[in-house]
């Protein structure tokens, strides 16, 4: 057994509470225990600040901390990030209601807990006990600390053949080690082996997990249901049943999974972000949108923090614009445009999720019918697109995609056209066809018109210049009308009889006229048809003599 | 888990909130103890028994519910050394006459949820003050497979004839008369290795003795 003042002298401390009676308490109780070095954090944001500043030897946490992480959340980024040695104490801190999700930490497990109500002697007496058996298995966590898994292994081993009081935290490492090292069968065995004499839950989920990556989905489900019978409030069993379902393609259930793990413990980021990410595949973006919003809250101050957590928010928040007159509505589209901004302004770098931010900005303009924006921001996206050296194939479908949207139909026919060049997978394909059709269809039916109306109105001005620039670039579509063609071949007739007959406006206007084709007699059209013929004709001949 | 009802949500808030009062008015009493002058000391002690007879009570109380809904507990390493000083430190501050001699192992190690245990083994050191015993001794045996029996024996005039047959809970004029009950549910919640937890009580030349079997 050690000597706890002797264990506490020369560590670095770090406790976390938000009660501030309770942690000075603590504090208090811990310097009596003979701690020294002794820092505070008032919350899990400080603390990890603490964390990734210091070498901390022990950290006493606190469960329930108020708004922001958990005790459970800071082990997990702490050891997550690496800046908690294997042979570092992370001890917590709770009242009885959480030991559960406390203890059923498979990966992520605290070296010990603390029940709530303690006292000083109590205190005492379980780090003691904790640090004594961390003691015990100091050559397995040195192990873990140097990256040597194997040897890790050979160790835990060692200390369960010659060790037996050590049996549970030893096949705890030891689980966790195979597991890491793919090695199922050996894993499934200590976890199975443990369970025959001992109910413990992490053991449970260890051999669920076992069980599923040999291939035995159904077994795998029907455990983790069991133990959630008993353990109801075990979350990890739930994010596990969502991962097997998911494999088992039953995404809308895999979902429902998440939705309770959810209910218990909404504060992990990686939940939340898999929950979004699911039931927005599943279209149930009354479900993502939240689960963004929090994975975008509780990943702000986090190693988790990711960019593609704000444009999924803004993207699922943006589906969800029905009414932009309603009030709900319009919250809803200015958190989207916030968490945007904040995506610009914090990861000003990732020049891709730049792209893809302004993407969704001009989308989200666009349901509030705010054209103008929506246009602004498309071509500040187009911009972005241009600086990106080697931009994906999606970037370019969604760059058309809010062309199109847009109203800018010139600009989404050349990244159409240059689309068509490129390789493209199936799913790719199938939007460019998507999006060709869209353009095809009323978009381009729109935009000509608009440069027809161009066209004529230079026209009638007595610019031919400017006119025949218009109606050709409104000629340039296969769905120009053949209404548009003859006025582009007036137009040129028109330049030519003004200055002289030209060889090349004159080819010109005979592709146009064999796009036209025969026009019957009957037809509203043949007469103007016919006059402008006829002075092609005549103004081929002058240009021949 | 959100409870249901707005009650239940209502209780557990105000049982969270009342556990963690619990500690901070136990924290800064140790810490009174250990700063203050022998002298005054004594006015403390009736705060200190009223405060610890609270923290009882009120664990006493979720347990209770807990046992009776049948929740899970959870079960992890323990050292039945520690869980019997805890009791005992309880005790002390309810029954300062009496004499409680720990005898427990240092290194015995058992598979147990350690406040359950703590609880019971404070109930049945309680049993003994009231029935006038004035010694009470902890002893432990060590069984397959981590199992244990963990002993309460004191030198108090036994248990009653009609609560060794089954006949009754309690002989008692006051208090719930839960006391054993309680301490049979606890063992109960304790399981392993195909075999359930038990309380068995008896009566030697000297005392009572009840003995809790841990699987």
């Amino acid at each position: 057994m050690i000597n706890l003042e002797k264990a506490l002298a020369g560590r670095r401390i770090l406790i976390v509470d938000d009660l501030v009676e309770a942690r000075s308490s603590l504090k208090k109780m811990a310097t009596i225990l003979g701690a020294g070095n002794i820092d505070i954090a008032t919350d899990g944001i400080e603390a990890m600040h603490l964390i990734h500043e210091n070498d901390y030897d022990i950290v006493l946490s606190d469960y329930n901390l108020g708004r922001t992480k958990d005790g459970q959340q800071i082990l997990e980024e702490a050891r997550f990030t690496d800046r908690l040695r294997a042979t570092s104490l992370f001890i917590v801190v709770t009242g009885e209601n959480a030991i559960d999700m406390v203890m059923g930490a498979l990966e992520y497990d605290p070296d010990g807990y603390i029940t709530k109500p303690y006292t000083l002697n109590m205190l005492k007496e379980r780090l003691i006990r904790i640090i004594t058996v961390k003691e015990e298995l100091r050559l397995v966590n040195e192990a873990i600390d140097l990256q040597k898994y194997d040897l890790a292994i050979k160790r835990c081993l060692e200390v369960l053949h010659n060790s037996p009081r050590l049996r549970l935290p030893a096949s705890r490492i030891l689980g966790q080690l195979l597991l890491r090292q793919k090695q199922f069968e050996p894993a499934l065995k200590v976890y199975s082996q443990l369970l025959d004499e001992r109910s413990v839950s992490w053991a449970k989920l260890g051999q669920a997990i076992c069980i599923f990556k040999l291939g035995d989905s159904d077994s795998a489900l029907a455990l983790l249901r069991r133990t959630l019978v008993i353990h109801p409030l075990y979350v990890q069993c739930y994010d596990w049943i969502a991962k097997i379902l998911l494999t088992l393609e039953k995404p809308l259930e895999a979902q429902e999974a998440l939705e309770k793990a959810i209910a218990i413990s909404p504060k992990a980021v990686l939940r939340q972000m898999e929950l979004g990410r699911i039931a927005f595949e599943n279209g149930d973006m009354a479900t993502a949108e939240p689960a963004f919003k929090y994975a975008v809250r509780l990943g702000r101050y986090s190693c988790h923090k990711s960019a593609k957590n704000y444009l999924q928010f803004a993207r699922s928040a943006q589906v969800l614009l029905n009414n932009p007159k309603e009030r709900q509505t319009q919250n809803k589209a200015s958190e989207a445009f916030r968490a945007l901004e904040e995506l610009k302004q914090d990861f000003s770098e990732d020049h891709d999720s730049l792209f893809e931010a302004t993407i969704v900005e001009s989308k989200t303009h666009l349901n509030m019918e705010s054209k103008e924006d929506a246009k602004r921001s498309a071509n500040e996206a187009e911009e972005l697109l241009g600086k990106l050296e080697c931009p994906k194939m999606d970037y370019k479908l969604q760059m058309t995609e809010t062309f199109i949207e847009t109203d800018q139909s010139v600009k989404a026919q050349l990244m159409i056209d240059e689309l068509k060049e490129l390789e493209l997978s199936d799913k790719q394909k199938e939007m460019l066809n998507r999006l060709d059709h869209d353009l095809n269809g009323e978009a381009l039916k729109r935009h000509t018109t608009s440069l027809n109306d161009e066209g004529v109105a230079h026209y009638e001005r007595g610019e031919l210049e400017e006119a025949i620039i218009a109606f050709d670039q409104a000629t340039r579509y296969e769905q120009a009308g053949i209404s548009v063609l003859l006025n582009s071949i007036q137009a040129k007739i028109s330049l030519m009889e003004r200055d002289s007959p030209d060889k090349k406006i004159l080819k010109d206007c005979r592709s146009l006229l064999i796009r036209i084709g025969t026009i019957a007699k009957d037809d509203d059209r043949f007469t103007r048809y016919a006059r402008l013929r006829k002075t092609f004709d005549r103004l081929c001949r002058a240009s021949a003599a | 888990m959100k409870p249901d009802s707005k009650f239940e949500f209502l209780v557990a808030a105000f049982v969270h909130d009342l556990k963690n009062q619990l500690q901070s008015l136990s924290g800064q009493q140790d810490l009174l103890v250990n700063e203050l002058p022998e002298e005054y000391l004594q006015k403390l002690t009736p705060m200190l028994r009223q405060t610890n007879q609270i923290k009882e009570d009120t664990l006493r109380l979720v347990s209770v519910f807990r046992l009776e809904n049948k929740d899970s507990f959870a079960m992890d390493d323990a050292w039945p050394r520690d869980t019997a000083n805890d009791a005992i430190a309880s005790c002390l501050i309810q029954f300062p006459e009496l004499s409680i001699d720990n005898r427990i192992n240092l290194d015995a190690q058992g598979f147990y949820n350690e406040q359950l245990v703590q609880l019971a083994l404070v109930t049945l050191i309680t049993n003994s003050a009231q029935a006038g015993a004035k010694h009470v001794e902890l002893l432990c045996e060590e069984g397959e497979n981590q199992s244990l029996s963990i002993i309460v024996h004191d030198d108090g005039p036994g248990f009653e004839q009609d609560i060794l047959d089954g006949l009754a809970d309690t002989t008692k004029a006051e208090g719930t008369g839960l006391g054993l009950s309680f301490v049979e549910m606890i063992c109960q919640a304790h399981q392993g290795t195909g075999k359930q937890g038990s309380l068995n009580i008896s009566n030697s030349k000297a005392g009572a003795i009840a003995s809790l079997f841990l699987p």
